[in-house]
């Protein structure tokens, strides 16, 4: 201990040892390379491209022991807790720049000319694409140089970046991997806010003008009806129920009904009066 | 009631019933919702909705005029104040409350539930219009969620060819969209995206996520991902090749259904066709000693689609198709895929000539390995001209000229026998074995002497080899049907001593040589010394097992023509039909291990229909089975037919017989009077008791098996009934006789046997007749002939056994008659058991040769008997020489 301190010439720093962690963000890769898409591999390049050196190292040992404790994406920031040696977490922030609303609006238009985007994005995928539409908008999609990220960790090394910073970029690439709308939210779109216009279109043209027909019009407010053909049903003659659904397969399609009455579970009355129903006469 | 007033407004007239009936089969199978609406007054009621799964939503839109929404309203409406009137009507029926009854304010949630089981559905008034409207958002939004399909959807890509048949035609793939949980709600992706489909919104991502998928399982269509709402894509020929080919199982383990044109599973290659030339157009004029599976002939290669030969034309374009790599050709409005190096081949090969063996030119036609072929070429059909065209076409039995009954023939051959003569004719001068499998009483005996008759080509002596039990019919058939041949029987433990010439020689002079399987084994040695011109092998089921002695001695035996007699249905049982197959034509079904691999194992264990048919029509030509209940058949039978079985003793029945008639005879030339009757009445029931089985005789109680000729063929004969899904009743007229038999049956078949005899209750009786005359019974009823004179109806048996002899005609027939009676459509084959050089035989042959003089002397029982004279007597009941010794 003693001649290993703020003086030391050789070793400025003891080796710190970080506390284990029992609910860590550890890695889905535990060996080798820690990206495997192209996608990710970008942000752990730009962290390769500034050149930490040992830090690095360590930073992939945090990220694959679960030292990361949360990660937390938000429209230009990654908020992470990053368990070091000392017992409060470490609070790593990264910020980086979001397109502008006029930025978003030539996106947003080129993303809904084409299905492709969406339809990789729910295949795991980032288009490949993507990124001259970014490009085009003048927009920053994947970082190229660890200059266009800013961040920040509260830990007393005056290094930037620290191996807490170099840990949750590791985490947040290996999430990349699995979840590529990770990347959009993080550029300020949300999965819903990409596929709404999709959805809205596939809902029927005019939704916001139509009045609903009725809550339980199973063909939405529009002006065309599936046609007769589209929907052949296999037995059209004799109607008979489905004999593998229980009574009350309907309350089931439904969300769950918050309702209380009495103190019983609306559902589980209505349950009676659905067996009820499928009950055939001469059973009274 | 303002359904009545709306109908003609916006929804169609004839539906008027339909929504009622529409409305109680959403209520009765539980497609319903409950609800709530608040009118313009502030005021609430309860609702009984629909809400149809994804394949009833069909019978709603029918419901509405045209899409619009005012038509939606209406039809909306009306469909809604249905099914809560059906709703309602029915909880009322089923007294359903869904609240118990309390004092005091209820919350809006309890008023709302109560209403809805009650007639009124309307709540008070007393409620906050702005909590009522909060309440009535939140069941809204709860109906509609759902209200959408939210079953699952999945991706299909269905394949169209091009609608104009240019090598530069497009092929497109649709996509389409389908309920998974109901497979036929299919919609075109172009619904989904214009919001036109059953789906909800959640289809559009899953849509989505499986081109995102297709994508990349599936680079070349990738394209569609360019536009803003695809819905199908082009593929030229070799892309869709590559698609077909490579992508099916890739897509479809990800959850991604490619619909196929109906052909693309049927798609034939182009191949070979051979085309072979036999000499002559029919059997009649093969002359000499047969082709045979070895005989080579030649035969010419020709591009082919199937059975039909490509035309230089269409060989030509398909040459263009092939130069611009076309990997998908339209030929003859069939597509077909072709390669390069395939074509190649093809067209070298076709138009040579080559020379191949008969049987090789066989297997090939019947789809098995035969000819010689370069690597991926099929050959896809075979045409021959003339005998080989006849085998090969399969309608070999109906083609065949039928053989009238030869002049020397004693007897009158019946048509279906003429055909079977013509047939073995017909494979027998080809040198091809024939299994002929007629049910058992359509005469196989005759039909194969009548052969011997009318083969002029085939001089030399034909080998019988056959089981024991049936040697001595043999003798008598030959006897009957053609006196004038020269039989020889090597049978008997003095075959080869008792002659002065030697074995071979006598052969050769013979027509026919008699004798068993065990001694085929036993003297293999001198009999493959004589090239037979016939072998016949009779109940050709005792080589079913290739391993054993017999089967192995009956291969080694030479012979120009092969014929198997079984009465069971070999083809069901396939290593029986290798076995005898390879008896009869050598090479034909491969290798025993090779037909295990190719037929057996698909055939017995994965009931696979392909691979059975494939046997059927390579063995069909050379197996024939007629069944008395064919049609065709019947018409030619009588109802009832009469065989009588000479089986022979085994030396321990000779022995003990013997003895009998010793005593017998001292004992009635001391006697007198009442009592020398009553000693040789004793004496016939003691020699019918050694002809039924020496433990039946000595009442010791010891084993059955082995010991009695009669026996062993009454067995024999059971089996096979049984084995052809046939039931037999079998009459004694000894009690203690069927008290030893009943047991041992059932242990040695396996199955229940009923044993009908005087001392069964009438109630256990008509249980068992009952039992039998159900066709999931017991098919074996053994009967006392005192018992079952009269009063029964057991017509579910097509055979009779009569295992001893009554010596009454009268009494026999009228057993016999239980079975052939009113109802009884099928023939009867009635099968009397007759032990050989015993009284049985002697009588037998009075009444049948004598049928006047039997029914005076002997229509009255058994008394005359006791009439003879000692010395007549010793001479109808001595016994000759015929003795078993297998």
């Amino acid at each position: 201990m003693a001649g290993r301190g703020w003086n030391d010439p050789w070793n400025r720093y003891p080796e710190s040892v970080p506390l284990p962690t029992k609910d860590g963000m550890a890695t889905s890769k535990q060996r080798g390379a820690m990206a495997g898409t192209w996608w990710s591999k970008r942000f752990v390049e730009a962290l390769e491209s500034y050149g930490l050196g040992g830090r690095m190292s360590r930073g992939r040992r945090y990220a694959r022991s679960g030292q990361v404790m949360s990660l937390d994406v938000q429209t230009g920031l990654l908020v992470a807790q990053v368990q070091g040696s000392r017992r409060t977490p470490y609070v790593v922030t990264i910020r980086a720049s979001t397109p502008t609303p006029t930025q978003w609006r030539k996106i947003d238009e080129v993303l809904r000319s084409r299905v492709k985007f969406a339809a990789k994005l729910l295949a795991g995928e980032v288009p490949a694409e993507l990124e001259a539409v970014f490009g085009t908008a003048k927009a920053q999609l994947l970082p190229s140089t660890w200059a266009e990220l800013d961040a920040n960790c509260n830990c007393p090394d005056w290094e930037n970046p620290c191996k807490h910073i170099a840990a949750v970029l590791y985490v947040f690439a290996d999430r990349l991997d699995g979840d590529p709308w990770l990347l959009l939210a993080w550029r300020g779109r949300s999965r819903d806010q990409i596929l709404e216009p999709l959805r809205a279109r596939a809902s029927g043209t005019a939704a916001d003008e139509l009045p609903v027909v009725a809550a339980w019009w199973p063909f939405g407010p529009r002006e065309k009806l599936p046609s007769p053909e589209s929907m052949v049903r296999e037995s059209s003659g004799d109607v008979a129920a489905d004999p593998a659904d229980p009574p009350a397969a309907v309350l089931q399609r439904c969300e769950p009904l918050n309702v209380v009455a009495g103190g019983v579970e609306a559902t589980d009355r209505l349950t009676a009066a659905y067996d009820a129903l499928a009950r055939r006469s001469d059973q009274i | 009631m303002r359904m009545s007033s709306a109908v003609g407004e916006g929804v169609r007239a004839e539906v008027g019933d339909d929504l009622e009936n529409l409305a109680r089969y959403f209520a009765e199978s539980g497609q319903v919702i409950p609800g709530i609406a608040i009118d313009d007054t502030g005021r609430a009621r309860s609702w009984w909705w629909p809400l149809p799964a994804a394949r009833d939503r069909g019978a709603i839109a029918a419901l509405c005029t045209d899409g619009s929404p005012q038509s939606q309203r209406i039809a909306a409406e009306q469909l809604a104040t249905a099914v809560d009137r059906a709703v309602r009507h029915r909880l009322d029926e089923q007294r359903v409350g869904l609240t118990a009854r309390r004092s005091g304010r209820r919350g809006i949630e309890d008023a709302w539930l109560t209403s809805l089981t009650a007639a009124d559905p309307w709540l008070a008034r007393s409620y906050d219009v702005d909590k009522l409207r909060a309440f009535e958002r939140e069941i809204t939004r709860w109906v509609a969620s759902g209200a959408a399909t939210m079953g699952s959807v999945r991706l299909c890509l269905r394949v169209r060819e091009p609608a104009l048949a240019g090598a530069d035609a497009n092929w497109s793939v649709e996509l389409l969209v389908q309920d998974t949980g109901e497979p036929s709600l299919i919609v075109p992706a172009a619904d989904v995206w214009g919001g036109r489909s059953p789906f909800g919104p959640h289809a559009v991502e899953e849509l989505l996520a499986s081109l995102g998928r297709v994508a990349r399982l599936a680079p070349e269509l990738a394209a569609v991902l360019d536009e803003s709402a695809p819905s199908e894509i082009e593929l030229s020929t070799a892309l869709l090749m590559d698609f077909l080919r490579t992508r099916i199982d890739t897509l479809a383990d990800a959850g991604i259904a490619v619909l196929l044109p109906s052909w693309w599973a049927q798609r034939r290659r182009l191949g070979l066709r051979v085309k072979a030339k036999s000499a002559r157009s029919s059997a009649g004029s093969v002359v000499g000693g047969g082709v045979g599976l070895d005989a080579v002939v030649s035969f010419s290669f020709e591009a082919a689609l199937g059975d039909h030969r490509l035309s230089a034309a269409e060989l030509r374009a398909l040459a263009h198709a092939v130069e611009a790599k076309q990997a998908l050709v339209r030929v003859r409005g069939e597509w077909i895929e072709v390669g390069a190096a395939e074509f190649a081949k093809i067209v070298a090969y076709a138009g040579t000539t080559s020379e191949a063996t008969v049987a090789e030119v066989l297997r090939s036609g019947m789809g098995l390995d035969g000819l010689a072929v370069p690597d991926g070429i099929e050959i896809t059909s075979v045409a021959a001209t003339g005998w080989l065209g006849d085998l090969l076409d399969g309608a070999l039995h109906s083609t065949v000229a039928p053989v009238p009954t030869p002049d020397r023939f004693v007897g009158h051959l019946r048509p279906y026998q003429e055909r079977g003569v013509g047939w073995l004719n017909f494979l027998g001068r080809l040198g091809l074995g024939a299994c002929l499998a007629d049910d058992m009483g359509l005469g196989k005996t005759a039909q194969l002497i009548a052969t011997l008759l009318s083969d002029d080509a085939a001089v030399g002596p034909t080998l019988v080899v056959c089981p024991v039990s049936v040697l001595g019919n043999w003798q008598r058939e030959l006897a009957r049907f053609a006196p004038q041949l020269r039989v020889v029987a090597h049978h008997g433990s003095d075959r080869f001593t008792a002659h002065r010439t030697k074995f071979v020689t006598r052969a050769k002079r013979a027509d026919v040589v008699l004798t068993t399987y065990s001694l085929a084994a036993r003297d293999i040695a001198e009999l493959e010394r004589v090239q037979w011109t016939r072998l016949v092998l009779d109940e050709a089921q005792q080589i079913k097992n290739p391993g054993t002695a017999q089967t192995r001695a009956v291969q080694r035996l030479r012979a120009d023509r092969r014929v198997a007699l079984t009465g069971t249905p070999v083809e069901n049982r396939l290593s029986e039909l290798w076995s005898i197959m390879h008896v009869l034509n050598p090479g034909l079904l491969g290798t025993q291990r090779g037909f295990r691999e190719r037929f057996a194992i698909p055939i017995e264990r994965e009931h696979d229909a392909a691979s059975a048919e494939r046997l059927k029509r390579i063995t069909a030509p050379f197996v024939l089975r007629r069944l008395k209940t064919d049609k065709s058949i019947i018409d030619d039978l009588p109802d009832k037919i009469e065989v009588t079985e000479h089986c022979p003793l085994t030396r321990e029945q000779a022995t003990l017989y013997q003895a009998v008639v010793e005593e017998l005879i001292s004992a009635a030339n001391d006697a007198e009077g009442i009592s020398r009757r009553g000693l040789v009445l004793a004496g016939l029931m003691r020699l019918k008791q050694v002809c039924n089985h020496p433990a039946h005789f000595l009442r010791d109680g010891s084993t059955l098996t082995g010991r009695s000729g009669k026996l062993t063929r009454a067995e024999e004969l059971v089996e096979e009934i049984v084995a052809a899904g046939d039931k037999v009743l079998c009459f004694t007229q000894f009690a203690e006789w069927g008290n030893l038999l009943a047991p041992h049956w059932r242990r040695r078949f396996g199955t229940d046997v009923g044993w009908l005899h005087g001392g069964v209750a009438r109630q256990k009786r008509d249980a068992m007749v009952a039992a039998f005359q159900e066709s999931t019974g017991p098919g074996i009823f053994l009967i006392s002939l005192k018992a079952g004179g009269t009063g029964l109806n057991l017509t579910a048996a097509t055979h009779v056994i009569h295992l001893d002899r009554w010596w009454n005609p009268a009494v026999e027939d009228q057993a016999t008659d239980r079975a052939y009676r009113i109802g009884q459509r099928r023939a009867v084959l009635v099968h009397k058991l007759v032990s050989t050089g015993t009284v049985e035989e002697r009588i037998d042959a009075m009444i049948t040769s004598k049928r006047a003089l039997a029914e005076s002397v002997v229509g009255t029982g058994e008394q005359w008997i006791t009439e003879l004279s000692t010395d007549d007597l010793r001479a109808t009941i001595a016994l000759s020489a015929e003795i078993g010794d297998d």
